[in-house]
């Protein structure tokens, strides 16, 4: 089958000198929404994680009493306003948004880990293991996981760790999948025959051959998880069952704004846009990298 | 057809035992209990309720206990809703949380399809670029950022809709809320589609149908909407399930009284019988709308129907 598909992909793709992910580079590189995305994210990056917290003179939870829900713009330090405890929102958005990315990263690992892993198992070793594996994760798929998840939160605390762990389990399946299928196709080409005439194990394959050429997709697939985790946890944060006081999150942050929208609406729209921009550019570049590795799509 | 559908039906079994079995598991090993949340109860008086609700068995003993009505049909007794059996609870949450997610559902499959199908077919141009850049925007934006955005334009600031305030019958009350679940969704759709379409406008017996000279509407819905529907489809399945956990939140926010809100009651009151009711529900609704799925798939493309 690979035989069929060689000269044809060389044929498109001119700078095959380049290799597969060379080329695949230049192409994100001209992709216009991709640019603006890492743009986008470099500046909230660097934001949230190193420039925010000099800029603004406030604790996230310090309670400013004598400034109790002062709007945006009114008072030079408060520069988002804040909320009815008298809270800097320029401030708790900083820290919402690190919390919010983190668990994002987190989890979208947690997934990637097993998914990887499992797929890679189960398509490059195939046969009676491979059928076995993917009929348990088809019956994973049909199970309520959100449900599950709620549940989970409520009855066990809210710990950090669970949140990771919870939305990991749930994310890997979809991983899984196509990571089996790249595997497969994988499994009967000729530099994996080498590799084993020379005496290479199983594990040793896997690791330094199969693995290494799921990279692209495994790539493409962690950039569009990271938004999806980050709205698991925005979603459970929103039902009061995420990152708990005095941590904040987005989803937590829009929760209280959602709350109080009819007094203050920047407390809803200024965090829920923080987020929206954060998950859209995860999504554009995600967009860029799968066009860029996959030109046909475009 | 009928083979397919038995085949699926016993699949099915396994996957109930496992959603029963964990919804059991999770619901016993979590601390405390219905009756140890507010005050203490005297002894005797726990007790006595233990002994009604069968608690006081042994787990396993209960486990079966449990599976056996859930087999017969019978969800058990709502523990925090005395009167009440859990099969009376969800039968009253039904209707809504249904409507809900039919009503979103439909919109999201029509509206997302027809932007989908439209963008692929003036691909690269102004059109196409407008859609998807909205599409891409649609799915970053989540249903419960939306809903409250949208009770504040349109309830609050411009009193076009009201934000709650449900009865039976009423259709106004269901629009933001449809419209908060169906949003991301239709987003979702309409970029699958459009790949899928782009994928079949691409081969050569839409060159063929071109070549003929069709017109661009007989191309697009007689020839090449068939097989661009399939990976639509294959999504349907698990946006049933997006739009039941969506509903969640978006019956907590519009304060409807359908099966979300339930659950989310359910499980802060530990309600032990109710949650696990909920959410075995929930993965019979998934299991029948998978099966759904299935059959749709033999209608579109036929070759897997001669397969079985």
């Amino acid at each position: 089958m690979n035989e069929m598909n060689a000269p044809a992909a060389s044929k498109k793709q001119p700078n095959t000198n380049l290799g597969l992910y060379g080329g695949a580079w230049l192409r994100l590189r001209e992709n216009r929404w991709a640019r603006w995305a890492v743009w986008v994210l470099a500046i909230l990056l660097l934001l949230l994680f190193a420039v925010g917290p000099l800029l603004s003179p406030y604790a996230p939870d310090h309670a400013d009493w004598d400034h109790i829900l002062v709007r945006p713009g009114l008072m030079a330090s408060h520069y988002l306003g804040t909320d009815v405890i008298g809270r800097d929102l320029f401030a708790r958005i900083m820290q919402g948004g690190r919390i919010s990315l983190m668990v994002g990263f987190a989890g979208a690992l947690v997934s990637l880990l097993i998914g990887v892993c499992y797929g890679a198992i189960a398509g490059f070793v195939g046969g009676r293991l491979d059928m076995f594996m993917m009929r348990l994760v088809d019956l994973l798929y049909a199970l309520p996981f959100m449900f599950f998840v709620i549940l989970l939160m409520v009855f066990f605390g809210r710990s950090f760790l669970l949140i990771f762990v919870a939305i990991g389990a749930i994310n890997w399946l979809d991983m899984a999948r196509i990571v089996r299928g790249q595997a497969m196709s994988l499994r009967n080409l000729a530099f994996i025959e080498a590799a084993r005439v020379y005496g290479q194990s199983t594990i040793g394959i896997l690791v330094r051959h199969v693995v290494p050429n799921l990279l692209g997709v495994v790539l493409v697939y962690a950039t569009m998880t990271i938004p999806q985790v980050m709205m698991i946890e925005a979603f459970l944060s929103f039902l009061g069952l995420g990152v708990q006081e005095p941590l904040t999150s987005w989803g937590t942050l829009i929760k209280e704004g959602a709350d109080l929208m009819e007094v203050a609406p920047y407390l809803l729209i200024f965090p829920g846009g923080c987020f929206a921009l954060t998950v859209l550019c995860f999504n554009m570049l995600g967009d860029g990298l799968r066009d860029a590795l996959d030109p046909k799509e475009r | 057809m009928l083979s397919l559908i038995l085949r699926r039906l016993l699949q099915a079994i396994p996957t109930l035992f496992l959603l029963i079995t964990i919804s059991f598991a999770m619901v016993r090993a979590a601390p405390g209990g219905p009756f140890s949340t507010e005050r203490a109860l005297p002894p005797e008086v726990e007790r006595a309720l233990q002994a009604r609700y069968h608690l006081d068995e042994p787990l396993p003993q209960q486990y079966l206990r449990y599976l056996g009505s859930v087999v017969r049909g019978d969800l058990g007794p709502s523990f925090r809703y005395e009167e009440y059996s859990v099969n009376d609870l969800i039968a009253q949450g039904i209707p809504v949380t249904a409507r809900l997610g039919l009503f979103a559902m439909a919109l999201a499959l029509l509206v997302g399809i027809g932007l989908g199908i439209a963008a692929a077919w003036w691909h690269h141009s102004t059109v196409d670029r407008l859609f998807m850049l909205a599409a891409v925007t649609g799915i970053s934006v989540p249903s419960f950022v939306l809903a409250p955005l949208f009770i504040l334009l349109f309830a609050v600031l411009w009193h076009w809709l009201p934000a709650g305030g449900y009865a039976p019958g009423t259709i106004a009350p269901m629009v933001l809320p449809v419209l908060a679940l169906a949003l991301p969704q239709m987003a979702y759709i309409a970029r699958l589609t459009r790949g899928a379409m782009l994928e079949v406008l691409r081969s050569p017996f839409i060159r063929t149908a071109r070549a003929k000279g069709l017109g661009m509407r007989l191309i697009l819905l007689r020839h090449a909407l068939r097989p661009a529907l399939i990976p639509v489809l294959s999504y349907a399945g698990p946006a049933l399930a997006g739009l039941l956990s969506g509903s969640v939140v978006v019956e907590q926010i519009f304060g409807l009284p359908g099966i979300g809100r339930f659950f989310i009651q359910g499980a802060l009151n530990r309600d032990y019988t109710l949650v696990m009711g909920v959410t075995i529900l929930a993965g019979v609704v998934i299991i029948l709308m998978n099966l759904l799925v299935d059959l749709a798939y033999m209608a579109l493309d036929p070759r897997l129907g001669a397969r079985g």
